[in-house]
């Protein structure tokens, strides 16, 4: 997506020297942990809003707040990065150390075996530290994660938002026949008839499910004129 | 085991060792480039720093004692996984704090006399120091507000202006005189009227830094900030006060005729990093400008932010 930077980071930017961008993620997982790691010791605002419970009296109230984290130094690199113009799900990569820790269970193995990473919320910033300004964002989550056998880093997979091919619709035919078994929950006919998923023999005809191509007259008619199948069946299932 | 472990005292004698644990002459004095820097192949160097590193030294220790060979030795083992300090007696007793990165090797070379070759003494960031470095005059470099090229004839800046309407101007620092339009080292930024909260900031990887603010009649009040955490709390442009500072924080005002001229902001207590230093305007105005001489009434609010020298 085209971005369009402030004057003051387009001339920052210009200079034939100056510090370099670092690398900030943030992890919130499904369980509810916050984690912020970068490969820099630094302290910047926070992108990802995490929950925060009050009480009065019996009464918790949990809110939505942003946090202004030191990013602990553990990232040992980030990226490629790999954006599309299409709806191509775009992907990135990260790695944590995974050294620091107690002997038993290491820093991020504990995370790992404590949190469910994977699905975990991430939002992934190259960071002007002196702009205090991100030049790139990659908001997403973790869909794979490897870890090196030897225990020595975590590799996190990461895809965007709007990864389209990940949607899960309902297994489901369209068409003039209606899907649904017979009798079942989602049927809720009672007739000791079975159809044969037709509407004419339909006798739960409010929760047919097949289309109806043509009727007559002003009330539904229950009589299905016989159509030839559409030559183009739409899935939602298949990615446009 | 830690920055107060010394490999080399100076004081070693007075603490019953029995020989020199200096090393050998001969060892490089080698700094961190610590800079990823790309160059089009007929364009000029584009640099950023992208690292954090210090000092590193191959240290060698040529026909020494038993004692001297094991104790080196013995650091090697002892600060694996921490740092110690080892001083360079002939750059000024400047300290470091680091560990051997590679194994000293030492050899029987002769009857009682040792040999260790190939000792990588490496400094490593973020760790804490007896002494931070504080020789300006060796060890101090400059960052300026603008950089050296003047692309087109007009300096581009260094410093990342984000909030407010700064423009680059210049001043004298040499005290006298009209700066040359392009000498870099004379380039401020300048923030006239500026709303409260608005703020510059510029990086730079070492460990202190110093920077000089002049002082007007026109400017006003500003904090100062390091890595995050305000150090000075109003300080003001017009006189070189400050309601409250850090411990870290030595602030030095010029004295002048009619008026006090420069204030100097000097850190020094800060280990090796990158380091980040913020002016953020408070949009109050200069108190007194001069102690007893006219004009003595503070009349402004600029914001100014001057060239930093720092350590490294």
């Amino acid at each position: 997506m085209a971005q369009t930077f402030p004057a003051a980071v387009k001339a920052r930017l210009a200079a034939s020297g100056g510090g370099a961008a670092v690398s900030l993620l943030e992890v919130y997982t499904v369980s509810g942990s916050y984690f912020a790691w970068s490969d820099s010791d630094i302290t910047a605002q926070g992108m990802l809003p995490v929950p925060l419970t009050v009480h009065s009296g019996s009464v918790y109230t949990t809110t939505w707040h942003y946090v202004t984290p030191t990013f602990l130094p553990w990232l040992l690199s980030a990226g490629p990065f790999k954006t599309f113009n299409n709806t191509t799900t775009s992907t990135g990569q990260v790695v944590v150390q995974n050294l620091s820790g107690d002997t038993v269970r290491r820093d991020v193995s504990r995370l790992f075996s404590s949190n469910a990473i994977v699905g975990a919320l991430v939002y992934f910033r190259t960071w002007l530290a002196d702009a205090e300004f991100a030049t790139f964002s990659f908001f997403g989550s973790v869909s794979d994660v490897e870890l090196e056998a030897d225990g020595s880093s975590m590799t996190l997979q990461l895809e965007s938002m709007c990864a389209w091919a990940k949607l899960d619709a309902p297994y489901q035919e369209i068409g003039i026949s209606c899907p649904l078994s017979f009798g079942s929950v989602e049927c809720g006919s009672t007739s000791s008839t079975p159809c044969d998923n037709s509407y004419g023999s339909c006798t739960s005809t409010e929760r047919f499910k097949g289309v109806l191509v043509e009727w007559v007259g002003a009330a539904v008619s229950t009589v299905q004129y016989v159509q030839p199948a559409p030559l183009v069946l739409s899935n939602p299932r298949v990615t446009g | 085991m830690a920055e107060t472990d010394i490999l080399n005292p100076t004081n070693w004698a007075a603490l019953g060792m029995p020989f020199n644990p200096n090393p050998s002459y001969g060892f490089s004095r080698k700094m961190s480039n610590n800079r990823l820097m790309q160059r089009p192949r007929l364009g000029p160097f584009i640099t950023r720093d992208v690292g954090n590193a210090g000092h590193s030294f191959p240290l060698s220790w040529v026909n020494t004692d038993l004692s001297t060979a094991r104790r080196v030795v013995k650091f090697y083992h002892d600060f694996r996984n921490g740092y110690f300090t080892f001083i360079n007696p002939d750059w000024g007793g400047r300290n470091f704090v680091g560990r051997f990165t590679s194994e000293p090797e030492a050899v029987e070379v002769a009857n009682g006399k040792w040999t260790i070759q190939g000792a990588l003494f490496e400094e490593i960031p973020t760790a804490r120091m007896l002494t931070y470095p504080n020789d300006w005059a060796h060890d101090g470099h400059p960052l300026n507000v603008v950089d050296d090229f003047f692309t087109g004839g007009t300096p581009t800046p260094r410093v990342a202006f984000m909030q407010g309407a700064w423009t680059l101007g210049q001043i004298a620092f040499s005290g006298f005189g009209v700066p040359a339009t392009l000498d870099p080292t004379t380039y401020v930024g300048i923030d006239v009227a500026p709303a409260a909260a608005d703020w510059a900031q510029t990086q730079y990887t070492g460990w202190g830094f110093q920077m000089t603010f002049p002082l007007a009649q026109a400017y006003g009040v500003v904090n100062l900030y390091l890595d995050g955490v305000e150090i000075v709390t109003s300080l003001d442009l017009s006189n070189g006060t400050c309601v409250s500072s850090s411990a870290i924080v030595n602030l030095n005002v010029t004295a002048g005729v009619p008026h006090p001229t420069w204030v100097n902001v000097t850190v020094t207590n800060v280990p090796l990093d990158i380091h980040l230093v913020k002016v953020q305007v408070t949009g109050t105005t200069g108190g007194t400008f001069g102690p007893t001489a006219l004009p003595s009434a503070g009349g402004g609010t600029t914001a100014i932010f001057p060239p930093l020298e720092y350590m490294y």
